[in-house]
């Protein structure tokens, strides 16, 4: 059998493909397995009863006495809000930032890296502080208000990049027709940056969903628990219920990535184009 | 309209003002002081926050496990930029080729990114359980006295198995970035390489990797950045027991504003992490610079 030069390129190319998609999936891919079955075959948790679908028993126990239904509910609250408060937020700022020039407009736009390059506990030990003045701990709102502040600047900047892109011929036809400032941006913009919209609306949606520190430092109320700080606290079980936990990751995990599968384009695309297009103009 | 244009930026701008702001402005002063919590049911007019000049910092930096952890950190911080670097880079390029379904497996190759850190090092912490994990596992079926061997609770292996979880989380980041410089490369520019009868690794060395040392050095601060601040995966593998081996500085930080509750220290240790990543984001805005672009 010859072995051309052109073989060995197509083993090489898709060989380490398959190698670095099979450790990148590799934790989904065990987290739906040992949920379901009784693979890794030694004593590592309860192993899954059998029955009528047996194999999503693991699930079951986990929604149901796990309580992980109303995590996931909590999950869902939190995210949602914090994406719809988010983006709103940040859809005009973007325009704004894009369109007008504001005073100390560069300087703001700096001031939006902040939040996300210094690290989280430097914000989050001051607004505890205040919380608990306040009597907003372990409430919704506080966690709400918490994740927006993180994911605000991270949806403006990404925006700011996309409507950038978007030409100002638009805007002064639109003025020729008689658009107010408001109109250009209801009509001429957001269709227009639908999809960098979308893409930043996932985006947040899936940061919120996985944000990990302010929930464990503003809640110890654990009706309000989100799905992953309910998740890290079965390791304090002894012994740990690994397949349990397999099962609420799983949870956890998949409607991120049905979601990211559903909207894929987006962010591929997007992604590209706003974080290296904006740090190309800001370098 | 100058009012009218204020508007757009306005609701952002308060929040920012909040989020940015306030904290600084009390983390600054709080480090400078001795602060406490506010405990359910203690009287408002009791909280305090006493001046006391430098002495959180120096008993912070006269402590040893304050050092302990920042060279904990440094070091997890360095293996992960170097390890997602080479593997975004050498994924990047492989993926740059005429490659069929290039979109699908980009999109497998994001998975870490899309999952909850928090949730994957759960899997992770599974696998590198002495007990209840394969490799734990096989490691007691051949060693001589079959005792079991804890990584995670030795500091060496430990940030080893850190680094190799945060790697594995950054390196989708770093095939993104390369991806989207490779992108940008002139086909010309690698067409005329080709037909000076330049050889595979010459024109890497020549006209690929210098085209992307731009998207190379950002994705690296980036990713220096991310695992500075970064806490769920080390607190997930290691800390979230009584005794915890590697701690990294926001997990320190985090023992002292929550665990210990000593809020002036804990906000002296921010401002000494914060002049750390001011010192290494300025060397990387200045090789940046020096880049010519």
């Amino acid at each position: 059998m010859q072995i051309n030069h052109r073989t060995l390129t197509y083993i090489s190319v898709y060989g380490t493909l398959c190698l670095g998609v099979a450790v990148m999936i590799f934790p989904v891919v065990w987290m739906l397995i040992s949920s379901m079955t009784a693979i890794p075959l030694w004593r590592s948790g309860l192993p899954s009863t059998s029955g009528p679908l047996g194999f999503l028993s693991n699930y079951r126990i986990v929604w149901q006495d796990g309580n992980f239904s109303r995590y996931f509910l909590n999950s869902i609250i939190i995210s949602l809000s914090t994406t719809l408060l988010s983006v709103s937020l940040a859809a005009p700022a973007a325009y704004g930032f894009t369109r007008f020039n504001y005073r100390f407009g560069h300087i703001l736009q700096f001031i939006l890296f902040v939040p996300l390059i210094l690290p989280q506990i430097f914000f989050i030990t001051p607004y505890s502080w205040v919380i608990r003045i306040l009597a907003l701990f372990n409430t919704y709102q506080s966690l709400t208000f918490a994740y927006v502040s993180f994911i605000l600047p991270f949806c403006i900047w990404i925006l700011i990049a996309s409507f950038y892109d978007i030409p100002e011929d638009l805007d002064e036809q639109a003025k020729v027709d008689g658009c107010t400032s408001i109109n250009t941006f209801r009509l001429i913009i957001l269709p227009i940056g639908f999809n960098s919209i979308i893409m930043v609306s996932l985006f947040a949606f899936i940061l919120s969903w996985q944000e990990f520190l302010i929930p464990i430092c503003f809640t110890t109320n654990r009706q309000l628990s989100v799905m992953t700080l309910a998740i890290v606290r079965m390791l304090n079980t002894s012994p740990v219920a690994w397949r349990q936990i397999m099962a609420a990751s799983a949870i956890a995990a998949v409607p991120l990535l049905v979601l990211s599968a559903l909207l894929g384009r987006y962010v591929t695309e997007g992604l590209a184009e706003g974080a290296v297009g904006q740090l190309t103009r800001v370098g | 309209m100058r009012v009218g244009e204020y508007a757009y930026i306005a609701p952002a701008l308060i929040a920012l003002a909040a989020v940015v702001g306030f904290p600084t402005i009390w983390s600054l002063w709080a480090s400078f002081s001795r602060v406490s919590f506010v405990a359910p049911g203690t009287d408002l007019m009791d909280q305090r926050m006493a001046f006391v000049g430098w002495q959180n910092f120096t008993h912070i930096l006269s402590d040893p496990v304050y050092w302990n952890v920042a060279a904990n950190t440094a070091i997890l911080v360095l293996a992960t930029v170097v390890g997602s670097q080479v593997l975004g880079v050498g994924l990047a390029l492989v993926l740059s080729g005429k490659v069929v379904g290039r979109r699908i497996w980009l999109l497998m190759l994001l998975i870490p990114w899309i999952i909850p850190p928090a949730v994957a090092a759960m899997v992770w912490r599974w696998w590198y359980d002495p007990v209840a994990g394969i490799p734990g596992l096989m490691w007691r079926q051949f060693s001589r006295t079959g005792a079991s061997y804890h990584w995670l609770a030795q500091p060496g292996p430990a940030l080893a198995a850190v680094s190799i979880v945060n790697v594995w989380a950054r390196t989708p980041f770093v095939v993104v970035m390369i991806s989207a410089g490779l992108q940008s490369l002139a086909r010309d520019q690698l067409e005329a390489a080709i037909a000076d009868g330049a050889s595979r690794l010459q024109r890497f060395r020549l006209v690929i990797f210098p085209h992307l040392r731009y998207a190379i050095i950002v994705s690296a601060a980036l990713t220096m950045i991310w695992t500075f601040r970064s806490f769920d995966v080390a607190y997930v593998l290691t800390g979230s027991g009584p005794i915890s081996s590697v701690k990294v500085l926001s997990h320190y930080v985090y023992d002292l504003s929550f665990v210990s509750f000593r809020l002036g220290e804990s906000s002296a240790t921010s401002v000494t992490m914060i002049a750390a990543m001011g010192m290494l984001v300025l060397t990387y805005s200045w090789m940046l610079k020096r880049t010519n672009r």
